[in-house]
């Protein structure tokens, strides 16, 4: 493989935006742990696919008459999420977030990012001592 | 990035609204013991809080706030104290419909979501950091 192959880059950049779209995910919900009702969210796994596949283009409605609206257009590059079908446990009340089951994913997030980031610096160094001067 | 700036905001408003808890809390807990004045009137009546989901419309982000601020419904207990300025005929004071022991089970509640929000600050602070340190 090519030292220099911006496709492990390009990987890395998308893992790492996953996990800080999953960390918002997971922030809402911890927002939320007392809001009645609500239904804990997180984001699809990351899958490999995402990373082949052709990244779809955003293509907005154009407004041509100040009476147009534009809308909130979802950002085509976001990873989809989904309902929690099984959580822990459901309060009277309706919600279902359990904050120890949120924390842990925050946690997990968290080591993923740094795990991310150091492939991403060593590669980079890597580069660095192909390229350098001595 | 964006991402992990929005997640500090959604916390922050996390962090908020259980601060207002606290606050309808400590009103509750500090007005335990407010008797009515004079006969016929009405002791404190418990506050309850109830949160909801809204969108912020400046950053596309789910928040979460104070839905509203109402009363509890329900009826005040009375104690039996002839001497007192309020007593109806019977000799029956009024008291407010507070429990100070839900109010305690509350405030603990209101405190565990607020570090767990301030948790997931931190944790998005040390993403963050991580990120930046890539440029080092």
């Amino acid at each position: 493989m090519d030292a220099t192959s911006p496709e492990l880059f390009g990987a890395l950049k998308q893992r790492l935006r996953w996990l800080g779209q999953r960390q918002e995910v997971l922030a809402r919900n911890i927002a939320n742990s007392d809001t009645p009702g609500y239904r804990p969210r997180d984001l699809k796994p990351f899958a490999f696919s995402g990373l082949v596949a052709e990244p779809r283009q955003a293509v907005a409605l154009s407004a041509t008459d100040a009476g147009h609206l534009g809308g909130r257009r979802r950002d085509p590059a976001a990873f989809a999420s989904r309902r929690d079908r099984a959580p822990y446990e459901t309060a009277p009340a309706g919600n279902a977030v359990v904050l120890e089951e949120q924390m842990a994913k925050v946690n997990e997030t968290t080591v993923s990012h740094q795990l991310a980031t150091g492939l991403y610096r060593k590669h980079l160094a890597m580069i660095k001592t192909a390229t350098g001067p001595r | 990035m964006d991402d992990v700036l929005r997640t500090m905001r959604i916390s922050a408003a996390g962090m908020r609204t259980q601060g207002t808890r606290l606050r309808v809390i400590s009103e509750n807990v500090a007005n335990a013991d407010s008797l009515p004045t004079g006969p016929g009137d009405l002791p404190y009546r418990r506050k309850t809080i109830s949160f909801k989901n809204e969108l912020d419309r400046a950053t596309g982000a789910d928040l979460v706030g104070v839905e509203k601020i109402g009363v509890d419904a329900s009826a005040f207990p009375s104690r039996y104290e002839p001497g007192h300025p309020a007593a109806d005929a019977a000799g029956y004071v009024l008291t407010p419909n507070v429990n100070t022991l839900i109010e305690m089970t509350d405030m603990r509640e209101a405190e565990r979501s607020y570090e767990a929000n301030l948790n997931v600050i931190k944790a998005s602070k040390a993403m963050l950091n991580e990120t930046i340190d890539v440029l080092r």
